[in-house]
């Protein structure tokens, strides 16, 4: 399986719950087995996207602090 | 040739701007942390000539008369503001002239009744729109800061100053709005607007592809309600605020840290919900250091609370202190760093919680045991969908109505569970037993319903 992002959702600046929101709809917007890269500066979702994600199925490929931005790899289940 | 800095304020969605030719700059709508605007000035060699105000702001304690103060700048606001020091007065039409950058004020009352935007011209052409809490991408600025009278008419007000803004504007100029970064109300979309120009405006923006009636309907319809430490803002930048008060807080021991509960100071546990349930200082409050820390302990703290916070390093208060200190709450009465073991003495003082999922609530319901399952979201939130069972109190409304809930051990929840560890807290320190419901429930949910459905129909 490759790691290719399908979909980008930057949502820098957004407070909660929006940034789970609108990963949320992005994730609707994806196929099985697609990848969405997540960005977002809120540290809040260094513990909500791991949750939303271990609650809905959808796998957390990777998780990584770039520079005070966060960035989550997310493939649908 | 003329650059635009932005500075963008996520804990509050905000953004100020500082606009350059090299030599000179104009700085506008600046927050309290002024060293931001200072360094980008030092970096670049530059001298800030101005500093502006598009309008009196209502959501964060502005840093434009510190910086003028420091920079020797020139500080402008709206001459029809009644204010308690001294300034350029700035009315509609004015010039403010720093280096080549060039900039006319324009009157745009919707946001507030005295809103200025200012426009970069280039010549007589208007090349960009710094647009306040007017024009913003995709919406505008909320018109019912000021008072429930007069938000009809600035509704309407607010309708003709995006549109005379997009009608000076040239249709390539980009806008600069400081608002509406991260707003709860954003559109139910995945887009997340960050830039515009007057052209993507029009396609989009309802101000201006909708007629004024059902504009300003559609904006008074959709009015939520906004943090109460909005309340302390406007007059405290007209008085003219102090400047930020981030000298290090006293660190405090188990004994002081008692004696500030006992005097009715606000601790604030700024670790994680999960942390906090395991273990914390009984009598303390938990709001989690992120990016809602300001909005959530505006909305509820008394205002002129000493405020005394609790993290678990060094990095995590000055953070803090500086999150808070945009709205006002500083100084900081204290601080402690480390964890629930350097923080209390006697084992009375422990407190904890369970955490539980939507599973657990079900597995609660059907052994019958008596339980309230609260929500602490806001209305539309509810109103879009909640647990079937759910009684429902804003987090923010829980300090003052804590005693209209059922008997019964509190389930809380919310969208993430951040708003609910701090109504957790809230009750569990007027008494109540609490259960954190560590679970999503985000707009459009309905947890628990088909439990509901199988207990009631079969």
């Amino acid at each position: 399986m490759s790691d290719t992002v399908d979909h980008v959702l930057d949502a820098s600046g957004l407070a909660c719950p929006m940034p789970i929101v609108k990963t949320r709809m992005a994730m609707d917007s994806l196929s099985s087995g697609q990848v969405l890269k997540l960005l977002s500066t809120d540290r809040g979702s260094c513990t909500d996207v791991p949750a939303w994600t271990q609650s809905t199925g959808h796998e957390l490929l990777e998780q990584r602090d770039d520079a005070g931005t966060f960035v989550f790899l997310i493939r649908k289940a | 040739m003329i650059e635009v800095v932005t500075f963008d304020t996520p804990s509050l969605g905000d953004r100020s701007y500082l606009v350059h030719d090299g030599h000179t700059a104009v700085v506008i709508d600046p927050q309290r942390d002024v060293h931001r605007f200072l360094r980008a000035a030092d970096e670049r060699g530059i001298e800030i000539t101005h500093v502006l105000e598009t309008h009196v702001h209502n959501d964060y304690i502005s840093g434009g008369l510190e910086l003028a103060r420091v920079t020797g700048a020139r500080y402008g606001l709206s001459a029809a503001d009644a204010l308690g020091f001294d300034h350029l007065p700035i009315h509609d039409g004015d010039h403010v002239v720093s280096g080549a950058v060039r900039l006319r004020a324009l009157h745009t009352p919707g946001h507030t009744p005295t809103h200025l935007a200012y426009l970069l011209l280039d010549d007589d052409d208007a090349v960009a729109g710094f647009t306040g809490g007017s024009l913003l991408y995709g919406a505008v600025g909320r018109p019912d800061l000021i008072s429930p009278d007069l938000t009809p008419q600035l509704a309407r007000a607010q309708h003709r100053s995006a549109n005379t803004l997009a009608d000076r504007l040239r249709a390539d100029a980009p806008i600069h709005p400081t608002h509406g970064f991260g707003s709860h109300c954003a559109s139910a979309t995945t887009e997340v607007l960050r830039d515009g120009t007057v052209a993507d405006e029009r396609r989009r923006n309802p101000a201006l592809t909708r007629t004024e009636g059902r504009f300003v309907d559609e904006l008074l319809a959709g009015l939520h309600p906004y943090p109460a430490y909005y309340a302390h803002m406007g007059p405290a930048n007209a008085a003219g605020p102090p400047p930020a008060d981030l000298s290090s807080p006293p660190r405090l021991g188990v004994a002081e840290l008692r004696d500030h509960l006992a005097a009715g100071h606000w601790v604030v546990d700024l670790r994680s919900r999960r942390a906090y349930a395991a273990d914390h200082l009984r009598g303390t409050v938990n709001v989690e250091l992120r990016n809602d820390l300001p909005t959530y302990l505006g909305w509820v703290i008394p205002w002129g609370t000493p405020l005394v916070v609790l993290g678990a390093s060094d990095a995590d208060v000055r953070d803090a202190q500086e999150m808070l200190a945009r709205i006002g709450l500083d100084p900081l009465a204290g601080a402690a760093t480390g964890g629930p073991d350097d923080w209390i003495a006697e084992p009375t003082e422990h407190r904890a919680w369970r955490v539980a999922g939507w599973a657990d609530v079900a597995e609660a319901r059907r052994t019958g045991r008596p339980m309230v399952v609260l929500d602490t979201r806001e209305r539309w939130e509810f109103d879009s969908g909640h647990h079937p069972d759910a009684v429902h109190v804003p987090f923010y409304d829980l300090p003052q109505r804590a005693d209209d809930l059922p008997e019964g051990e509190v389930w809380v929840y919310c969208a993430t569970g951040n708003r609910a560890t701090v109504a957790a807290s809230m009750l569990a320190n007027s008494g109540r037993a609490v259960v954190l419901v560590d679970d999503f429930c985000l707009p459009g949910d309905s947890p628990g319903a088909q439990e509901h459905a199988a207990t009631t129909t079969g």
